[in-house]
């Protein structure tokens, strides 16, 4: 992309990439929160090779699908209950402490330079950038699907006095823990997780 | 890791850490994308005390399939990871 010059670049076109925080203890913060340490949070499974499973297959007509093992939906749950709580204390997303930091008061060093059109951390996809002191990396090529718009169902409407609560179709299930996974991928390739 | 020579580093040592955007409204990016402003999407509930339940504990089929205990989990569960993919594509870090 041409680069507007009024986009402040954070980076200096180093060949072998552009870290953010020097090491997993330094401590980094996006968006005015303050800077925490990468999250103690053990390491999740990867969940790239969960399978899912559709109750019909079983015998019984209804179309949730859902994990096969406790152990997978459980390594689901662990991978995005990680990736939320470091999102949320890093200030990617809403939920975490935003202090009021001002000029006058900031004991911390600020990364942009306040330019009214904001900052770029990484000029373009094949640049090379992490968090943290891990290794430089560029993004990942995979797209995934939104997922806004999964419905769910649950096993019970389907005739079965049952309470498991799943997604309706197999694609649906599949782009979900597609997405998941390659989120997941990234942030460990990036450092943000652990 | 030793931080090889190659490699440039953003910040400076800060005892209290760096920060990349000073507030909530500061737009910001990663590989190339548009600055923006945090994602505006209201804070999803927490995900880690979901409960999850098989199909076959509940007595009525003999399968294999785990879900969630109840809509309102799947609902959290959900908008909690859409919410993620939402921001991470807006900020560049995964592809949209």
């Amino acid at each position: 992309m041409t680069q507007p010059t009024e986009y402040e670049n954070l980076c200096y076109n180093a060949p072998g990439g552009a870290v953010f925080g020097a090491t997993s203890t330094d401590k980094v913060g996006f968006y005015g929160v303050a800077p925490v340490a990468r999250s103690q949070t053990a390491s999740t499974n990867t969940v790239s090779t969960t399978l899912g499973i559709n109750v019909s297959t079983n015998s019984v007509t209804i179309t949730t699908w859902g994990w096969a093992s406790q152990a997978e939906i459980n390594n689901a749950i662990g991978a995005v209950s990680s990736m939320q709580a470091a999102m949320k204390s890093l200030g990617l997303i809403a939920g975490g402490v935003d202090p009021l930091i001002t000029r006058s008061s900031s004991p911390f060093e600020v990364a942009d330079y306040g330019g009214t059109d904001g900052a770029q951390f990484g000029r373009t996809s094949t640049d090379l950038i992490s968090f943290y002191g891990a290794t430089p990396v560029a993004r990942i090529t995979a797209v995934t699907v939104d997922i806004s718009t999964a419905t769910t169902v649950s096993a019970s409407t389907n005739g079965v006095a049952t309470i498991p609560w799943g997604w309706s179709t197999s694609s649906e299930f599949a782009m979900f823990n597609s997405a998941i996974s390659t989120m997941q991928l990234q942030m460990k390739q990036l450092g943000l997780i652990a | 890791m030793s931080q090889p020579l190659e490699q440039e580093n953003v910040t400076e040592n800060s005892p209290d850490g760096c920060l990349y955007g000073r507030t909530s409204t500061k737009k910001i990016a990663f590989y190339g994308a548009t600055p923006v402003a945090r994602t505006i999407t209201a804070s999803t509930s927490d995900v880690s005390t979901t409960t999850t339940v098989s199909l076959s504990s509940a007595g009525a089929a003999t399968s294999t399939l785990w879900g969630f205990n109840s809509q309102a989990e799947i609902v959290n569960f959900v908008t909690a990871v859409s919410t993620m993919q939402l921001a991470m594509k807006q900020l560049g870090i995964i592809a949209s």
